[in-house]
């Protein structure tokens, strides 16, 4: 804690010693209020990691992103991953943690889409505060078996929508998104623990969460603005996080054996909960275009089951101004 | 009828078209740039638009110096909205002329658009004082009184103070 009020006074100390420079919020895990400009094409590759006990978890998703207008930007993205099985695990509901390291297919998990409208902006010179609200939905039919759901990372269908609030002054950028996700149901089959038996048709619902999230920028070099050719390099803290409710898990579904699990038989995973993860990272920008990110989740307040500390991820973006 | 024929006589004399002075480039100073790819976004915006020759970009001060086609018709509006469709706000815009405009010329055709200085200071830079072209908060700083040879739809240009 003590070392986390020094950091907000350093922050402070830049903001207040920095002039005629220019700020980044080009943020690597979350969403500036900041739109694309119109009829401009963007495309990123990014990925998360974690170890997961001998094997290496992988999410890599494909990314387009369109300005439709100056304020009205759309994304459609891409899942692949090898988190999830064909099934649930064995053993779901009952255990924490079913199937630990177990090695899964690399697969096509679904899609995503995103609108984001910058409905109120600030402008001056070096200076801005914008705000935006976003729309999210994703059709991603995977076995997901813990209680948080994630649209934007690929784990679970649902729908989405929040604000976004950006700010910046000189070369420092603060961010901060609240939004709220209503995961859909996800139907399918989980072994049935007596070999032999037939697979256990059952329906899992996800907990509505609240995600929020603050996010810091700081340019880094270069020190002046020359042209278009400098290489950027910023700094960026994300303090990214949920508040979840429980889950309800309902087995034999559609059969007249059919009942839910008590909420008091769950494992915590499956529990309401919350989490704030704290995610340092840094950005190089190549002639003003090419953007390539690297950044690592460590774990902060509370914790994510859907995830192993520390989560690795990295991204490369590129505009084309068609 | 003799009396409009008065009235346009009045105004034709009064409005005199600017022939001699040439515009040089156009400064569009844009508000809001936070990168130098958000500079670059604006620069690609402005290509797109037709009458522009060539584009310099000052990252710093987040000013754009823009040469227009002599021979092509100019759409002063497209300025802002290239800017707007780029995710950002025009500041302020300058004509700026390759010699200074002589002080008797305080209204004047230009290209087909209507502009009117004013009042009679020799500048080569002048500012386009018009909400389109300005935030609300300058805008409303500048408050000047209309010249008498003004037209409704004359941009109104006030001479940069050296």
């Amino acid at each position: 804690m003590q070392n986390f009020i020094i950091f907000i006074v350093c922050i402070l100390t830049i903001i207040s010693n920095t002039k005629h420079a220019i700020a980044q919020e080009l943020f690597p895990n979350t969403e500036p209020a900041s739109t694309m400009p119109k009829n401009v094409l963007g495309i990123r590759v990014f990925s998360e990691s974690y170890k997961e006990v001998k094997q290496v978890r992988n999410m890599s998703a494909l990314r387009f992103m369109y300005g439709i207008r100056g304020d009205l930007t759309t994304y459609a993205t891409l899942f692949f991953s090898n988190h999830h099985n064909w099934k649930m695990p064995e053993d779901f509901p009952f255990h924490n943690a079913p199937e630990r390291g177990k090695v899964y297919p690399f697969k096509f998990d679904g899609a995503h889409v995103y609108l984001k409208y910058r409905f109120w902006n600030i402008d001056r010179q070096n200076t801005h505060f914008r705000a935006a609200a976003y729309l999210e939905g994703a059709y991603v039919n995977t076995t997901h078996h813990e209680s948080e759901p994630d649209l934007f990372f690929g784990d679970n269908k649902g729908i989405g929508g929040g604000f976004i609030f950006t700010y910046l002054k000189n070369k420092f950028a603060i961010s901060s998104t609240v939004g709220y996700i209503h995961p859909f149901d996800y139907v399918g089959v989980t072994p049935d623990p007596i070999i032999g038996l037939p697979d256990i048709p059952m329906r899992m619902q996800y907990g509505r969460t609240v995600a929020y999230s603050l996010s810091l920028g700081y340019l880094l070099l270069p020190r002046k603005y020359e042209n278009y050719d400098q290489g950027n390099l910023n700094l960026y803290l994300e303090f990214r996080g949920k508040a979840f409710g429980n889950s309800k898990v309902d087995l034999f579904y559609g059969t007249n054996r059919e009942y839910y699990v008590i909420n008091n038989r769950y494992p915590p995973a499956l529990k309401s909960g919350y989490f704030l993860d704290i995610t340092p990272g840094i950005q190089y920008i190549y002639k003003s275009n090419l953007r390539i990110d690297f950044s690592a989740s460590f774990r902060g307040i509370g914790f994510s089951y859907a995830r192993l500390y520390p989560v690795f991820h990295v991204g490369i973006q590129r505009y084309f101004y068609l | 009828m003799f009396r409009l024929l008065f009235i346009s006589l009045i105004f034709i004399c009064s409005t005199i078209s600017l022939q001699a002075q040439k515009l040089d480039y156009v400064l569009v100073g844009i508000n809001g740039l936070t990168c130098s790819q958000c500079s670059r976004s604006v620069e690609m915006q402005l290509r797109k638009l037709s009458f522009i020759k060539d584009i310099e970009m000052d990252l710093k001060a987040t000013v754009a110096k823009v040469y227009l086609h002599d021979n092509r018709n100019w759409d002063w509006y497209a300025f802002p909205k290239a800017v707007q469709d780029a995710g950002f706000s025009i500041r302020n815009l300058y004509l700026v002329f390759e010699e200074e405009l002589e002080g008797e010329k305080q209204c004047f055709t230009y290209k087909n658009t209507q502009f009117s200085r004013i009042n009679k200071d020799n500048s080569k830079r002048f500012l386009l004082h018009n909400i389109s072209f300005m935030n609300k908060r300058d805008y409303k700083k500048e408050n000047y009184a209309r010249p008498k040879c003004a037209g409704q739809n004359d941009f109104m240009l006030i001479p940069h103070k050296k």
